[in-house]
Parts: structure tokens; C-alpha cells; sequence
């Protein structure tokens, strides 16, 4: 793994979990019927959002420096704080921020359907959106994987901020700390990311 | 002459000529064409009105003037007389200007067989006739036009050209949505079909609005490096008092035309609709300007049947080419050729088709080789049995040639190899149907042992090739598999000349099965060449699309070599398969307007929800009674639904569309009795700390359609600003959730703050980490499972406060 250096990819190969979208629009096997117009819109919708995803994702290394008063890092500001980072990074000599991203047009598209009526169509692609997200942190994540086992090191799980006593306010620092403005990602004020389908996570490397 | 002019400049083709006459002509007449003469001053002037306007090209007044149209109106013997007539009107009207006159000729008004009663003879004949009348008259080119059939556009062109000298302009009419052909053919199929035939100019006109001929030009330009001409009707015609009328006035015309010449046209005018005040406009903005230089180098190999395209090249995925029907080895089918029967022959074919072959090769052994009408009457036969493009098999020239005059698209000879009478005669016929060819590695002296001499012959083929006028795109070469059981250098001669002759650029297939002839276990050795050959750069192979694990193996290894771009195809094959039940529609046996909107409602008709309330109030139904006896109990079955999982999501947000739309039509019906309710406002949000939204996006969505006006927040959302929005907007309702326990006290917050800052607007809670006994807890007025759920809980507290 390079540290210190921040690496960007694009166009990742990913499956979109189908089953989690069908179950998170209500549909439960054996209970719901859908008429054909229906499938065809989903299945339509999967065919278009794929069309309309453009997956980038960055990631930086940096080396733990010293784990009192919350773990610091060498060539970085950023120093992690709380009992969930704590846990997380326990074992670790080594910290990944990473982001990924699925570009703005599907959530344009989105608000355009909205705006002109189309709900049906809008909540589905808003919920395709958020499983297409996860699905390229998960390849991403395995793609990390990979190069951390060929040196023999192993990696913690992916953790965000807002999970467990990591405030969301620190996806201000990620931002930061991976330029996440050159890859056209905005912050608000409120520390919400745009595109609202953007994921940025801390990963540990351990031996 | 005329492509001289197009590389100086674009030329300004005249607007409709039809229309125009209708217009003009204020009386009945027999056909337009009669009026040649017997109205010769009018269409005298409506050619110099187009020439004042400044046209460069104007058409003569012979759309129709062919035998088999003229024959509807008893007048198939004046062929030559109207045509010959409309060139000299033509060129009276030019007289002393620098004007191109283009001979028209429109479709014969009938389909080919076996979509109609017509041979193609009857139509090359046809064509040929009032060419060459054309010619005759005057005429300085032909325009062959909204042709909605391929392969009727093709029979024309190749009359045209047999029997005149004149350069010949091809234009393809695209009416069907979706942009398609009456017979089914898109722009780019058709493009792909002229792209190597001698049409000197290709193009489009009359079908589909002009917006969308900015797509379809687009897509022609990928495979035509032709001059286009593009003419579209002034927009979709609309009725008013039972006349026809075009709505786009010039200005919105000539913006439109500007743009086909953004995209690359290069003969640009207007069709149906479009009058010389269109034309004038056009001219003067396009006037003296250079065409664009449009195509990009094309480096791939392309063929197409009439509804489908065949595109081979390095960055596509490996193309399979079905080979089952070829009677080598196949005893039945064999048998079956033999007695002149094509049963076996169709069932092959659909079967390669359903199994995912790209195209099919059609080898029909000696019976195909020694009648001609056979192996044409075959090729017919299958064009309407599949849609894949075709590679005839065959090595007689007279089949092939009857084959191709009868085939609708870009079809590929298989093969033509480096003895001189091969080359020497598949060439030319392939220039002449703009066919694409397979060169195979093979001369005088049979096939060449070593890689190297067979990567000569396909050299010097290819060379050929082009001297005989194909490009590129036209030719596939085939290094040729031989049997390992021969002897085992064979396979590495065949891998090493497929990378020899994939470096020097050339697009490669082969017939993959012969390679374990005679061998055990043939389909192993297959499946273990294929990725090997793939790796040198084999493009595409004549294989068995039965073979299912072959067939996977492509997948995997387009996916490995970075031919399937985003492993599209690999994952929508071997993903995650999701197995939904699907239900038919309901046939719903009732003609009572009430049932039926009631039903529209359940199954989110929109629009005919929307009719259907129109047609009950205008029966004189109370608008009231509407909304409480249909309308509110359909919703209300449509929430049970969703409720017992019979519905899911999207289903319950259309039901909820329909009523809107239903409503909406009400509103002004519902007199005082139904004062139109106000509609409840809510405040709606996750809260802060959270950024799991996709419930919060339903709910809010659901209410909305439901009727209650939302006011959505978003996520991470202080306590604060929940509350304080709330209050400036006189909310009825605040909505708040959360997913994480972590995240739980804000929803706490919002309620005290509520208690000290606005305690009567309720407060319903949700979210997974959310219970009943905590929002009681913290004093929350409802807890809400789901969307549903928050409706259900909202009216009946909205209900309790009145």
C-alpha cells in the first residue's frame, strides 16, 4: 500500500443487490404481485440508472503516529477521537480514508422526475441509488482488500461517520483530507455530501 | 458533380411539394402527379418559389409517378410521359440559375414478399422504368425518398444505378416511434445497410418530428461516411377542423435545420409542411457555409439484417455466429434439404436466436450450392424467421447474388478466398449489394501450413478488397481452424495468425468446431481454444450457441479482456438472479364508468382515471359522491394492499397519481357541501446526526400523494430548525425519524422543544430504531410503523383535534 499519496479510481464494476432494492420498495416474495408494467418499469429503471451512474472513489493511506489523546497520523492533521474509532483501530498501524461516489446525474434525474410527477419512478431510482453506492463501496473496499493482503496485512471493517460516537461533523475532515471538491463533491453547512449518494469511510490496516 | 459542390458548401434542398400543391391548388384533383399536366402553372410556380427562396436543389413533382402507384388510378401506361414532364417544368423553372434538379421517386406504395404480394423484380423494374424516364427528361440526380422499407430502398438504388448514370441519393423515412422504419428498421440499421453501397448521398426525411432526427442523425453518421441530406416535416401534423396542418412556422424550422447542420448534414431542406418562407430562412442562415466535418475513423466491421446490426471490433464483445444450420454432420437436417423442406432449417435458426447468437451463418450444403432459388427462397424464408443479420454460406455466384437482392440490410459472403475466381467474382457483387465479405486464408494451393503464408493471402485479399472499393468495415478475415487430430501444430498456426493478422488491423473470425473433429470430448477442446484465440484477438467465431458452457466462457472472458465494458453482459448474466412473480393484467368485464375508476384507481391508471371522472361528471354525477362513494374507497383498498404486502411502493405511489389527477378534475365540483378541505401541512425530517433518509423520502412522498402538503426537511436536522420551521409555517403535523439508537435523543429534543415553543402541532415519530413505548415516552402524540401507517395515525389525530 502507498501511503501519504491520494489515489483515485472510476468506473468500477459492481452488482447492484436487486434483492435489497425489491425489499426496500415493500416487495416481499410469495406476498406481492406486480403486473407486468411494473416489472418492466424496474426493470427499465436498473437498465437507466446504470446508464446514469458515473462511479468515482478516492483513498488515501496515512501512517498512526501515537494512540494517546485520540490517534493521530503522520502527514495529517486529522486526529481520531472516541471510543468507536478506538475500537475500530485497535489493532491497526494504518488508517484508509476513502469516498466513493455515483456522480450527480441520477439524482437529477430524480428531482426532474419529481418535479414532473413521476413519483413511482423517482423513489425507485432514489432507492437504486442508494444500493449502487454501497455496492461500489463494497468493491472498492474488496479492490483495498486485495492490496492490503498481498503485503500479508488485513483490513477492519468500513466505518462512517455518524455510526457510534464518530460525529457526522467529521465528514468535514475526510473532505478535507481527500480533496473531495476535485472530484465536484460538495459539502453543506449542515456537513451533508452532494451527491447525497457519496459515501466516505475510515478503514484500519492491521498485520 | 453534385459531391464536387458538397465540398465547397453546404446545398439548400426546396420544401414540400405535396402539401404545397394542396394548398395552392384550391380544386380537386386526380393524383399530383396529372397535374404535370394538366396544371402545368402551378407547379411551374411552386418551383420558382423555392429557386427565388434559394434553393440549389428542387425536386421534381414525381413522387408518385411510378407503374404500380400510377396503376391505382389507371395511369401505369403514362409513366414515362409524367415523369418526362415534371423534369421539363423542372427545368423551366431553373432556366439561367445555377439549379440542381433531383428526380423524385417515393415508395411503390406496396411490400416485398414476405411482408407483401410484391417480387423484387416487380420492384427493381418498377424503379428502373421511371429512372430511366427521369434520366431521360433531364434530371441531374435522383432522389429515392421516405423510403420505409431497407430493402425496397436498396432494389431501388441498385435499379437506379443499373439503368441510368446518374448519382443517386437514398433517404430513409423513420415515422414508427421510437424512430423506426414502417417495416421496423432504426436509423442506425439502416445506415449500416447503405454504408457500403455506390449511393452517392444518404439521408433521412418526412417521419418523426425534427427534434428527434437530430438523434437519428447522430446514430447515422456512426456508419455512413456519405454526404446526408436531411428534411423533416414542419413538426408532428396536427388536426383542426378536420384539415391537416404542420405546426412549426420557419423560424422554428430553420432552427432546427441549423441544427442538422451542427451535426454534419450536407443537403439540407424541408418536407411535408414546409413552404418557401421555410426554405428562405434556411438559406439565408446556411447559405455559402462549408459542410462540418462529421464522421470519425471507424474501426470496426459491421453488418445488418433489417431490424437488427452486427458490429465486430476490438472493444465490443465477442460476437457469436451461430453455425447449426449446415447440414455437415447434421443427418436429419441433411435429409430434410435433400426433399426441399425448410422446417428444420427455421427451428435451428430461432433456436440459435433464442440462445443469444449475435448472427447466423447459412451453409445449406450441396442443395444451396446447386439451386439458386432454393438457397434466395431460404434466405427469404429466414429473414422473417429471425432478425439476425446473415452470412451466406455459400460459394455459387448466382445463389448469392439472388440471395442479396433479396436480403434487407448489410449481409456477409462467406467467404471469398485467394483463388482468382473467387475474388475476382465476390468482390464486385459485394460493392454492388454493399455487402461485407469474410477473406479466408486459402488459395490455388489449399490451406498454407505455416501462420505466416496464410497471413500473406489475407494481406494481399485484403488489399484487393479495397482496390475492389470495400473498407474496412466490410471485411472480417478467417486464418482457419483445422483439426488438431491431424496434426497438433495446427492449432498454434491458427493462434499465431490470428495475432499476425490482428496487428496489421484487421477484424478475425473463424469456424470454431472443426479444431476437435474426430477427437473425444469436442466440446472441451472448444471451450479451451476459444479463450486462447481470444487472448491473440480472435473478434468472433461460427460456433455452436447451443453449447451453454461455451457460450459462458465468452462471457468470462469478455468480462477478462475488457470486452465487455462495466462486465455489463458478464454481471446481467451470472448475477444474482431475483425471481418475481408477475401477474397478468386483470381483464375487467364491466362497462359501468364507476367500476372502471374505481379499478383505473387501484391499478394507477392515471389518464383514464382522470377520463373517467370526466365522463361521470358529465353524466351529471355529484362531484361529491365521486371523491366519497368511488375515489376514497378505491385509495383505501389500494392502502390494504400495500398494507398485506399485496402491493409494494411503487405500485401504492401510482394509485395515489390516479387520484390526484382524479381529484384535480373535481375540485370545481365539489360545491360548498365539500368546501375543499385545507390541506394538513407537515414538517418533515431526519434528524440530526442521522443520514439514512429512504424511509423519511417514502413517507414524505406517500403524504404527499395522499394530499397533505410536505414541507421535507432533509437529514441531519437540528431540533431547532424543525421546530422553529413548523411554527413560521403554521404546520399541523411534525414528522421525525431516525435509524440509529445513537441518533434516538434528538427525536426527544424536537418533542420538548415542541412542548415549550408550539404545543399544538402534533408530533409523529418513526424510524428503525424507533418503538411504540419510546415515543410514548418521550411524549410524542403517534408512533408510525410505515408510510401507511403515518397517514393512518395523522387523520386520526387531525380528527381528534377538531
Amino acid at each position: 500500500m502507498v501511503f501519504d499519496k491520494l489515489l483515485k479510481y472510476e468506473n468500477f464494476q459492481f452488482e447492484i443487490d436487486k434483492r435489497a432494492v425489491y425489499s426496500l420498495l415493500g416487495y416481499r416474495k410469495g406476498e406481492t404481485t406486480i403486473s407486468k408494467e411494473m416489472a418492466t418499469l424496474l426493470e427499465n429503471s436498473f437498465k437507466e440508472a446504470i446508464e446514469l451512474v458515473d462511479t468515482k472513489g478516492v483513498y488515501i493511506v496515512r501512517r498512526i503516529k501515537e494512540k494517546k489523546n485520540g490517534i493521530s497520523l503522520f502527514n495529517s492533521e486529522i486526529v481520531l477521537r472516541g471510543k468507536s474509532m478506538e475500537k475500530l483501530l485497535y489493532g491497526s498501524f494504518g488508517v484508509i480514508f476513502m469516498a466513493v461516489t455515483i456522480g450527480p446525474e441520477l439524482e437529477r434525474k430524480i428531482s426532474e422526475d419529481m418535479e414532473n410527477g413521476s413519483f413511482e419512478r423517482a423513489i425507485v431510482f432514489d432507492v437504486i441509488g442508494s444500493e449502487t453506492v454501497e455496492a461500489v463501496a463494497n468493491s472498492f473496499n474488496s479492490y483495498l482488500l486485495i492490496q492490503a493482503r498481498q503485503i500479508k496485512n488485513s483490513l477492519t471493517r468500513r466505518f462512517s461517520p455518524g455510526y457510534g460516537d464518530l460525529p457526522l461533523e467529521f465528514q468535514r475532515e475526510i473532505y478535507r483530507e481527500l480533496s473531495l471538491s476535485r472530484l465536484g463533491i460538495e459539502i453543506n453547512e449542515k456537513n451533508i455530501l452532494f451527491p447525497y449518494k457519496t459515501i466516505t469511510a475510515i478503514i484500519g490496516i492491521e498485520r | 458533380m453534385i459531391s464536387d459542390k458538397l465540398k465547397e458548401r453546404v446545398l439548400i434542398l426546396d420544401g414540400a411539394m405535396g402539401t404545397e400543391i394542396i394548398r395552392r391548388a384550391g380544386k380537386s384533383f386526380n393524383f399530383p402527379e396529372i397535374l404535370n399536366l394538366e396544371a402545368k402553372d402551378l407547379i411551374l410556380e411552386i418551383h420558382r418559389d423555392y429557386i427565388e427562396a434559394g434553393a440549389d436543389i428542387i425536386e421534381t413533382n414525381s413522387f408518385g409517378a411510378n407503374r404500380i402507384k400510377l396503376s391505382e388510378y389507371g395511369a401505369e401506361s403514362r409513366v414515362e410521359e409524367l415523369n418526362i414532364a415534371a423534369v421539363e417544368i423542372a427545368k423551366e423553372a431553373r432556366k439561367g440559375k445555377e439549379v440542381l434538379i433531383a428526380g423524385s421517386m417515393g415508395p411503390v406504395g406496396k411490400l416485398i414478399n414476405p411482408l407483401g404480394e410484391l417480387s423484387e423484380s416487380d420492384v427493381y423494374k418498377t424503379y428502373a422504368e421511371q429512372a430511366e424516364a427521369l434520366e431521360k427528361g433531364g434530371a441531374d440526380l435522383l432522389l429515392i425518398e421516405t423510403q420505409i422499407d431497407i430493402l425496397e430502398a436498396k432494389i431501388a438504388l441498385i435499379a437506379s444505378k443499373e439503368s441510368t448514370s446518374l448519382p443517386v441519393a437514398v433517404s430513409i423515412s423513420y415515422p414508427l416511434e421510437g424512430g423506426r422504419t414502417v417495416t421496423g428498421s432504426d436509423p442506425e440499421t439502416a445506415s449500416i445497410a447503405f454504408s457500403s453501397t455506390d449511393a452517392d448521398v444518404f439521408g433521412l426525411n418526412c417521419g418523426g418530428a425534427p427534434e428527434d432526427f437530430e438523434e437519428f442523425i447522430g446514430k447515422i453518421l456512426l456508419h455512413s461516411s456519405k454526404p446526408l441530406i436531411a428534411y423533416a416535416n414542419a413538426g408532428v401534423p396536427e388536426k383542426k377542423d378536420d384539415r391537416v396542418f404542420y405546426p412549426l412556422g420557419p423560424e422554428e424550422y430553420a432552427k432546427h435545420a441549423w441544427k442538422f447542420y451542427e451535426l454534419g448534414a450536407s443537403i439540407i431542406g424541408g418536407c411535408c409542411g414546409t413552404t418557401p418562407s421555410h426554405i428562405r430562412l434556411i438559406s439565408e442562415r446556411l447559405r455559402g457555409r462549408k459542410p462540418l466535418k462529421k464522421k470519425e475513423e471507424r474501426h470496426f466491421f459491421s453488418a445488418s439484417s433489417r431490424n437488427s446490426s452486427l458490429i465486430v471490433g476490438n472493444s465490443f464483445p465477442f460476437r457469436i455466429i451461430g453455425e447449426n444450420v449446415n447440414p455437415f454432420g447434421r443427418k436429419k437436417l441433411n435429409q430434410e434439404l435433400k426433399e426441399g423442406k425448410l422446417e428444420l432449417v427455421r427451428e435451428y435458426a430461432r433456436r440459435q436466436e433464442k440462445a443469444g447468437a449475435d448472427a447466423l451463418d447459412i451453409n445449406l450444403g450441396k442443395k444451396g450450392e446447386s439451386s439458386p432459388e432454393f438457397f434466395s427462397s431460404a434466405i427469404r424464408e429466414l429473414q422473417s424467421t429471425t432478425k439476425l443479420p446473415l452470412f451466406l454460406d455459400n460459394s455459387n455466384l448466382t445463389s448469392l447474388e439472388l440471395a442479396l437482392l433479396s436480403y434487407a440490410g448489410k449481409a456477409v459472403i462467406n467467404s471469398v478466398n485467394g483463388e482468382r475466381n473467387s475474388y475476382e467474382s465476390f468482390f464486385p457483387l459485394a460493392n454492388k449489394y454493399g455487402a461485407s465479405v469474410i477473406l479466408l486464408a486459402m488459395d490455388e494451393e489449399g490451406i498454407p501450413e505455416k501462420a505466416k503464408d496464410r497471413v500473406r493471402i489475407i494481406e494481399r485479399l485484403y488489399k484487393m478488397a479495397l482496390d475492389f472499393g470495400l473498407h474496412e468495415e466490410d471485411i472480417l478475415a478467417d486464418p482457419v481452424v483445422l483439426t488438431i487430430s491431424t496434426s497438433q501444430q495446427n492449432a498454434i498456426e491458427t493462434l499465431k495468425a490470428i495475432e499476425m493478422i490482428k496487428s496489421i488491423g484487421i477484424h478475425t473470425v473463424v469456424g470454431l468446431s472443426n479444431l476437435s473433429f474426430g477427437l473425444p470430448r469436442r466440446k472441451l477442446l472448444n471451450s479451451s481454444f476459444l479463450p486462447m484465440a481470444m487472448e491473440r484477438g480472435l473478434d468472433s467465431a461460427i460456433l455452436n450457441p447451443l453449447d451453454e458452457n461455451l457460450c459462458s466462457v465468452i462471457k468470462a472472458c469478455d468480462a477478462i479482456l475488457a470486452r465487455d465494458r462495466g462486465m455489463r453482459f458478464y454481471i446481467e448474466k451470472f448475477g444474482k438472479e431475483l425471481e418475481i412473480e408477475v401477474e397478468e393484467k386483470r381483464d375487467f368485464e364491466s362497462n359501468a364508468p364507476e367500476d372502471e375508476l374505481f379499478y383505473a384507481i387501484i391499478e394507477g391508471e392515471e389518464k383514464k382515471a382522470e377520463e373517467l371522472t370526466k365522463v361521470l361528471i358529465k353524466k351529471g354525477e355529484n362531484g361529491f359522491d365521486i371523491l366519497e362513494k368511488i375515489l376514497s374507497p378505491a385509495l383505501k383498498k389500494v392502502g390494504e394492499y400495500y398494507e398485506k404486502k399485496i402491493y409494494f411502493l411503487p405500485q401504492l405511489i401510482l394509485s395515489a397519481e390516479a387520484m390526484e389527477k382524479a381529484s384535480k378534475v373535481l375540485a370545481p365540483f365539489l360545491g360548498t357541501e365539500g368546501k375543499a378541505k385545507r390541506k394538513l401541512k407537515i414538517v418533515i425530517a431526519t434528524v440530526k446526526g442521522d443520514l439514512h433518509d429512504i424511509g423519511k423520502n417514502i413517507a414524505s412522498l406517500v403524504l404527499r400523494n395522499y394530499g397533505y402538503e410536505v414541507l421535507d426537511l432533509g437529514k441531519n436536522t437540528g431540533a431547532e430548525e424543525i421546530v422553529k420551521t413548523a411554527c413560521s409555517q403554521k404546520a399541523d403535523f411534525i414528522g421525525v425519524s431516525s435509524l440509529m439508537t445513537t441518533t434516538m435523543d434528538e427525536i426527544e429534543k424536537v418533542v420538548k422543544l415542541r412542548d415549550s415553543m408550539a404545543p399544538e402541532i402534533k408530533v409523529v415519530v418513526g424510524g428503525a430504531a424507533v418503538t411504540p413505548s419510546f415515543a410514548r415516552e418521550i411524549g410524542a402524540d403517534a408512533y408510525c410503523k410505515d408510510a401507511m401507517d403515518a397517514i393512518r395515525k395523522i387523520e386520526k389525530l387531525s380528527g381528534e383535534s377538531k
